[in-house]
């Protein structure tokens, strides 16, 4: 009960432009104290960062653990996913930096079809990538997506 | 590790990996089926489509990836992108070929070809159909955005704005530039400013064409000038006529002449001579909103041509008497059945106008210029078949007449059908109107008794527009009516004719 709790949240949110007050679902990811947050740190915009998610080389059978850390968008190599979120309530965890998030299933799935046995893969995936509670940085994010997808590279 | 970079970059094969889920429902057999399409030849005689796998790229098609919005910005940035179902991996251009292939072949239903007759339609597949221009277009800069907007109408998005920030990647820089991306601008505000930026530069063919598109089903509480681009756009809008020899596109706005002979000043707006490209120009129609900071009214110089006299709606839903499933007798059985409805319902409209419209209460040269009104009005006056051609040819009249039952070749469906299928597009989504003077008009679903055909100055077409009890005016929307669409109104209008609406 708790988790629906927590996986319901609503942001409460203010239009510059209107300055009308609204509700909007808020996607937690990691977990809700920000202190506590290690898949998050923040993205120095200036330089034109971007996070990047290693998928750790694992069997099968493993869960999937991750390694989400910034990189520069002219200085790096990555597979840049196109998927659909999927159903919100149907989630899976899998462990980023150490930390369990809550991803949806579909995007999960795609992970474990990427993931190698032998060698680490990097993807960039919109859904982790871009911290979704953060408003400003999403704004950001979203506007550098014609060089996130078009600077994409393969490691297959 | 510089080493291990570059010797990656070399072996870069794939950049965008698009993954539309787990193996199943014979996805298998799609993906081998799309990936070999370039060996296939369609026109060989002793060739046919396999109906299993033809069934099978059907149900791929009906992923839900396909549906998505961002996916189409997301496929036409990448340099090379892959579909994976599965273990299976299909390169992008592939399905590009597929989709030219079924739509080479779905107009031309032969027995051979039959089991390929899916429509294979989604919100991505529209873009497929048109993916080396979109790229081309993308590559020399950007695809205008109102384009995008147009192409990704049905593809669907967890939150509204992204309807608009999830396609600007892919559109012009200047594009970029006034729509900002920012999450804290509520839905309501993004939709303004970007009916306000339309207006101010984009469409400069017809600027106004922005009050033509999304007339019904808002779901966002806007002014009524403001389209609602978070909904389905199903509806055909009238402005498809094309600037080509022996076409006449709507031209119900006149020209710049016209209006600086009621008194207004000229325009840089020429009319349909401004280039399609007007580079930096802003604003060239002069629009103005009576609070610049909010945009929530429009104010627009034009003239009341008339009033809504007798309304008569559409008979058929199209949300809900459409079929789209893959059973084609099915569709062909709902086909007919529509044919039947309309054919009946243009009857009683024909008897209608009778009742309505006195013989003297008639613009039209004589009660045989109505008769002509009337089948060129169910057509709006062009032809379905593409490029689109205005007016209507004459042989047109004879096929209407056929139809109705009333000429030799009354049973010959092939010779009736050009007219039926373009009168039934047009109708699909509008009501029948005659108005106080006696014109002929296809106007909104939403239009009622006592409201007022317009023409606006810089508009292409007429519009229904309410007159509220407090002065302002509210849009109902976009309308053709018989004998003013060349501009005629405005033509013979006198200067107190014409008032400025302030719409909101």
């Amino acid at each position: 009960m708790a988790e629906i709790l927590v996986r319901k949240k609503y942001m409460e949110k203010v239009c510059p432009l209107c300055q009308n007050v609204r509700l909007e679902e808020a996607f937690p990811v990691g977990p809700s104290n920000p202190s506590d947050n290690l898949v998050y740190s923040s993205l120095a915009s200036a330089e034109r960062q971007i996070r990047l998610l290693r998928i750790l080389s694992g069997s099968e059978e493993q869960p999937l653990e991750c390694v989400l850390e910034p990189a520069s968008l002219e200085e790096c190599q990555y597979t840049a996913l196109s998927y659909c979120w999927g159903s919100a309530s149907d989630r899976k965890n899998i462990m980023v930096n150490g930390q369990t998030i809550s991803v949806t299933k579909n995007l999960e799935n795609a992970l474990r079809h990427l993931r190698k046995a032998d060698q680490e893969i990097v993807v960039w995936a919109d859904a982790i990538c871009i911290n979704q509670q953060d408003l400003a940085e999403k704004s950001i994010q979203v506007g550098m997506m014609g060089n996130i997808y078009s600077n994409g590279t393969s490691l297959r | 590790m510089n080493a291990k970079r570059s010797l990656l970059k070399s072996a870069s094969a794939t950049e965008v990996w698009i993954w539309l889920g787990e193996a199943g429902e014979d996805s298998d057999a799609a993906m081998d089926y799309i990936r070999n399409i370039e060996k296939l030849d369609f026109e060989d005689p002793n060739y046919s489509p396999p109906p299993a796998a033809w069934k099978a790229i059907n149900l791929l098609w009906s992923r839900p990836w396909f549906e998505r919005l961002w996916v189409v910005q997301e496929a036409l940035l990448a340099r090379k992108a892959t579909f994976n179902c599965g273990q299976q991996t299909v390169d992008l251009d592939c399905f590009v070929m597929l989709k030219e292939v079924q739509m080479k072949y779905i107009h031309l239903p032969h027995p051979r070809l039959a089991s390929m007759q899916y429509p294979l339609s989604s919100p991505f597949a529209l873009a497929l159909w048109d993916w080396n221009r979109l790229k081309d277009l993308q590559s020399r800069g950007g695809i205008p955005l109102f384009q995008m907007i147009t192409l990704t109408g049905k593809a669907r998005c967890f939150s509204p704005v992204d309807k608009i920030y999830g396609i600007l990647s892919v559109c012009q820089e200047i594009d970029r530039r006034v729509v900002k991306i920012d999450y804290d601008v509520c839905i309501r505000c993004l939709l303004m400013q970007l009916a306000a930026y339309m207006l101010y530069r984009r469409e400069a063919y017809s600027p106004l064409f922005v009050l033509q598109t999304h007339r019904t089903n808002k779901t966002q509480d806007v002014p009524s000038w403001v389209p609602d681009y978070t909904t389905d756009d199903d509806e055909e809008h009238l402005i498809v006529v094309p600037n080509v020899e022996g076409s006449r596109p709507f031209n119900a706005g006149a020209n710049d002449v016209a209006w600086t002979n009621l008194g207004l000043p000229s325009f840089p707006f020429p009319g349909g001579d401004l280039p399609d490209d007007v580079g930096e120009l802003f604003n060239p129609l002069r629009i103005q909103f009576e609070d610049e900071r909010t945009f929530e009214t429009l104010m627009i110089p034009g003239l009341v041509v008339d009033t809504i006299q007798a309304v008569y709606p559409c008979p058929f839903d199209p949300k809900n008497d459409f079929y789209t499933g893959p059973d084609l007798e099915e569709d062909q059985r709902r086909k007919a059945l529509r044919r039947t409805i309309f054919l009946e319902t243009f009857k009683k409209w024909e008897h209608n106008i009778r009742c309505d419209l006195r013989d003297n209460c008639n613009p039209y040269p004589s009660l045989l210029g109505r008769s002509e009104a009337f089948w060129r009005t169910l057509v709006t006056d062009r032809e379905l078949e593409y490029p689109t051609k205005r007016p209507a040819s004459n042989d047109f009249a004879d096929r209407f007449e056929a139809w109705m039952g009333r000429s030799e070749r009354r049973n010959d469906e092939a010779y009736t059908r050009p007219f039926s299928n373009a009168a039934i597009n047009s109708c699909l989504h509008r009501s029948f109107a005659t108005t106080r003077k006696g014109y002929l008009a296809l106007v909104p679903q939403s239009t009622m008794l006592g409201h007022l055909v317009c023409v606006l100055r810089g508009a292409r077409v007429p519009f229904i527009i309410k007159a509220r009890d407090d002065g302002y005016f509210e849009l109902v929307g976009e309308a053709y009516v018989h004998g003013i669409m060349d501009g005629e109104s405005v033509l013979c209008a006198q200067k107190n004719d014409v008032k400025v609406f302030k719409i909101r």
